[in-house]
């Protein structure tokens, strides 16, 4: 899908290996930014430029003197943890008890008759606990669901502009609406309707200008099949917007199929 | 990085242990406002803590991949707190009180202090514009208005502090802080 979508590569020169140190520090326009991705894909040289600078930008931070936290930060993060962790940290089923041991109930059983009520009692602990859980996780969803919403309506109200994404044949359910707040240079970008992903993937959301793709950062699930993404590019000069299906993690350059895609 | 994969407790708060004051310290540097940069912090290890599969060992090292996460996220704040050409102010000579050498491992304080030469043997003119985009979170554009300099000025500048810094740093090496 890329060939249709990048224009005739550049090739290198001092120009735009110049641009390599900007585009390993995010600080490329636009424009820059579009030619100089587009020669990227094609020009070894640059790419490992872009490598080095990248692996040194981040280790400018180390730089800093360490700053200690308030006290509580820790105790803070850990109970945030704790109180939405992810589906993967639930706690598993507690398997009842073999019918035959259940019906244990002869001579000299007394003590295993009090171990079995305080397995039953644990077992319903647990059984309630994860009842509770999964309530607060899908309270969650539906509070973040509704607080994308109200971002949305919020950043039409402030005069955003909007755009509507609609799905490919990768997709044909799926639908989204990307709006520019006025108060946020990062575009937010709702989608929903799309198919569910393996574990090992990701939605991406690409800007497109004169052909060229830029990662623009991957969508969140906020419930059921809805996404959203703060786009981490300015539509400046960009022409269309498009989400495709990556690895986990992104892309540099999409390699999926594009499952939603909008012109500006 | 396995460990916190599966979603073990006991290696997020390694993790945390680890990685937390300099995730601070960079928070701080970005948008000047110690709360908030607590906020980032916070922000930035539960994303780790819940997208942990989104970390890549190819990619680079977990402190690296935990930076990444808290510099986007408060030159995220910073923009939507300051309207762009409002910025913090980005004084090198700036540090939280309660910054503190005490709790540096000596090798984690000889490698920052083999960073901080790299960086002071820049121009201050060059270190301004590294510093600009990457805790200003500024574009070339951006930092040619602030600076009422050529936009040319702005990437040969920029290209040639990178070219120092990675002639200084070239034998540096990949070790941050150990695995996690």
């Amino acid at each position: 899908m890329n060939d249709g979508l990048r224009k005739t590569v550049e090739p290198h020169g001092e120009e735009l290996e110049e641009l390599a140190a900007g585009y390993a520090l995010e600080a490329l326009d636009a424009d820059d930014a579009a030619r100089f991705q587009a020669h990227l894909d094609g020009c070894d040289r640059c790419r490992d430029l872009v490598a080095e600078f990248r692996a040194l930008a981040a280790v400018l931070p180390e730089a800093l003197r360490p700053v200690a936290p308030s006290p509580t930060l820790r105790d803070r993060l850990l109970a945030e943890a704790l109180r939405a962790p992810d589906e993967a940290a639930m706690p598993a089923r507690v398997a009842p008890a073999p019918l035959d041991e259940r019906r244990a109930t002869g001579p000299g059983t007394r003590v295993g008759l009090w171990a079995l009520s305080l397995a039953a009692l644990f077992a319903v602990t647990l059984g309630f606990g994860y009842w509770n859980f999964r309530l607060q996780q899908q309270v969650t969803r539906q509070a973040v669901a509704l607080d994308s919403q109200a971002l949305v309506l919020q950043a039409v109200a402030a005069g955003g502009r909007q755009w509507t994404l609609n799905g490919t044949t990768d997709a044909p359910g799926a639908a989204g609406v990307l709006v520019q707040d006025p108060a946020d240079p990062r575009p937010l970008l709702m989608i929903q309707d799309l198919p569910p992903l393996g574990q090992q993937q990701a939605y991406q959301a690409w800007v497109i200008a004169g052909g060229a793709p830029l990662e623009a950062g991957l969508l969140e699930r906020v419930t059921g099949a809805a996404y959203i993404a703060r786009l981490e590019r300015p539509l400046d000069s960009a022409d269309t917007v498009a989400v495709t299906v990556e690895p986990a993690g992104g892309s540099r350059a999409p390699t999926g199929p594009i499952v939603v895609a909008g012109r500006l | 990085m396995a460990l916190l994969q599966k979603r073990d407790l006991g290696a997020f708060e390694t993790l945390y242990d680890r990685h937390h004051r300099i995730a601070l310290a960079l928070a701080y540097r970005v948008v000047g406002d110690f709360e908030a940069a607590e906020d980032i912090v916070q922000e930035t290890f539960l994303a780790a803590w819940r997208q942990s599969e989104t970390y890549h060992h190819a990619r680079g090292r977990v402190r690296s991949w935990l930076l990444s996460i808290a510099r986007h996220r408060a030159i995220d704040r910073l923009r939507r707190t300051r309207p762009p050409g409002q910025l913090a102010e980005l004084d090198t000579s700036v540090v939280d009180p309660r910054a503190t050498d005490v709790l540096d491992a000596a090798e984690e304080s000889a490698r920052r202090d083999r960073i901080v030469q790299a960086l002071t043997a820049l121009s201050d003119e060059q270190r301004q514009t590294v510093e600009l985009a990457y805790y200003g979170g500024l574009t070339h554009k951006e930092i040619s208005e602030r600076t009422s300099l050529p936009l040319g000025t702005v990437k040969g500048r920029m290209r040639l502090a990178m070219e120092k810094l990675r002639l200084a740093l070239a034998d540096l090496g990949p070790d941050e802080g150990g695995p996690a």
